[in-house]
């Protein structure tokens, strides 16, 4: 991102005033898949994380989410076991791309929706 | 779980029937985009304007409006986005429903939405307000605000997070920079 957009938009990545702070107090703990960096405090104990990208918190894979939100102290690799063959690979928030979840009777798939199954008995006025 | 990867939205598998003709968007593209340089350009400014100052109507219903405030106050401070609070329709952009909607309120509602200027957002916050919720069998409940207005974000809950709502609304800045493209 260009210098102009890092300062005028806020949306990719740290802020300048973020950069400033992570350089000055804060100490390089990891980096993710996806490039994301994280940080911890030289004092006390707060943790960040700067996207590489879009800041979503959807774009945390789990481990480090866990480490951000100190379900554990230790570093994921450290701490979590192998990961089993069964797990799927974690998604981001995919809304406003081609993979959004549509449900059914969405215009997106055709807009039919079910009919009503009449599980309940309407009350009318006057009735 | 260290060496796991994120799916990106590009490599999503799209459900099949969805997903629109890339090459007929390509086409279109490659034709407007030599023209429409200036049109692109001032529409970019005009969403950072935007999304820069969503001022947002104070719509609290229920419990819902307790989480809308934490999240303007110091510890998760909505106006570092530039989303502000205004007690005034015709100055704000986005009205965050957060609560339960009644029948008796939903004029109020839906007459607050009208006294609002364009472009005008709408953040449905919470279960009752995204469908009924918990009331949604009630006699005097409006099962979900979309039946009053339009709603262009859902932030589900009982209550949602702070966290959340601060989601919603980052979603909102998204969405309307995604306006002018395809991907909506």
């Amino acid at each position: 991102m260009s210098i102009l957009g890092k300062i005028f938009t806020w949306w990719d990545g740290a802020t300048v005033g973020t950069l400033l702070n992570s350089w000055k107090t804060g100490e390089k703990v990891g980096v993710d898949s996806l490039g994301n960096t994280y940080y911890r405090a030289r004092k006390g104990d707060r943790r960040w994380v700067i996207y590489n990208g879009s800041n979503d918190a959807s774009r945390v894979p789990p481990e480090w989410h866990g480490w951000l939100h100190r379900t554990y102290d230790e570093l994921p690799a450290d701490v979590l076991p192998a990961p089993r063959a069964w797990e799927q690979a974690p998604s981001v928030n995919l809304t406003g791309s081609t993979g959004a979840y549509r449900p059914a009777g969405a215009l997106e798939r055709g807009g039919q929706r079910a009919a009503a199954t009449g599980d309940y008995e309407a009350w009318r006025p006057g009735e | 779980m260290s060496t796991s990867s994120i799916i990106m939205p590009g490599q999503m598998p799209v459900a099949p029937g969805t997903n629109p003709d890339q090459s007929f968007f390509d086409d279109l593209n490659s034709e407007v985009g030599d023209k429409g340089f200036l049109v692109t350009s001032t529409e970019d400014l005009f969403n950072w304007a935007r999304t820069g100052s969503l001022w947002w109507m104070t719509f609290g219903l229920a419990c819902c409006a307790v989480e809308m405030i934490h999240v303007n106050m110091p510890r998760y401070d909505m106006e570092r986005f530039g989303v502000a609070p205004r007690a005034s329709p015709r100055q704000s952009d986005v009205m965050i429903v957060a609560g339960t909607l009644c029948n008796k309120m939903a004029p109020a509602l839906r007459r607050v939405y009208d006294q609002m200027s364009n472009p005008k957002y709408v953040i449905s916050m919470g279960s009752c307000a995204n469908g009924g919720g918990y009331y949604h069998y009630s006699y005097s409940v409006v099962r979900g605000c979309d039946r009053i207005v339009p709603v262009d974000i859902y932030v589900p809950g009982c209550p949602p997070t702070a966290e959340a709502l601060l989601y919603g609304v980052m979603q909102l800045q998204r969405k309307i920079r995604r306006t002018g493209t395809i991907e909506r």
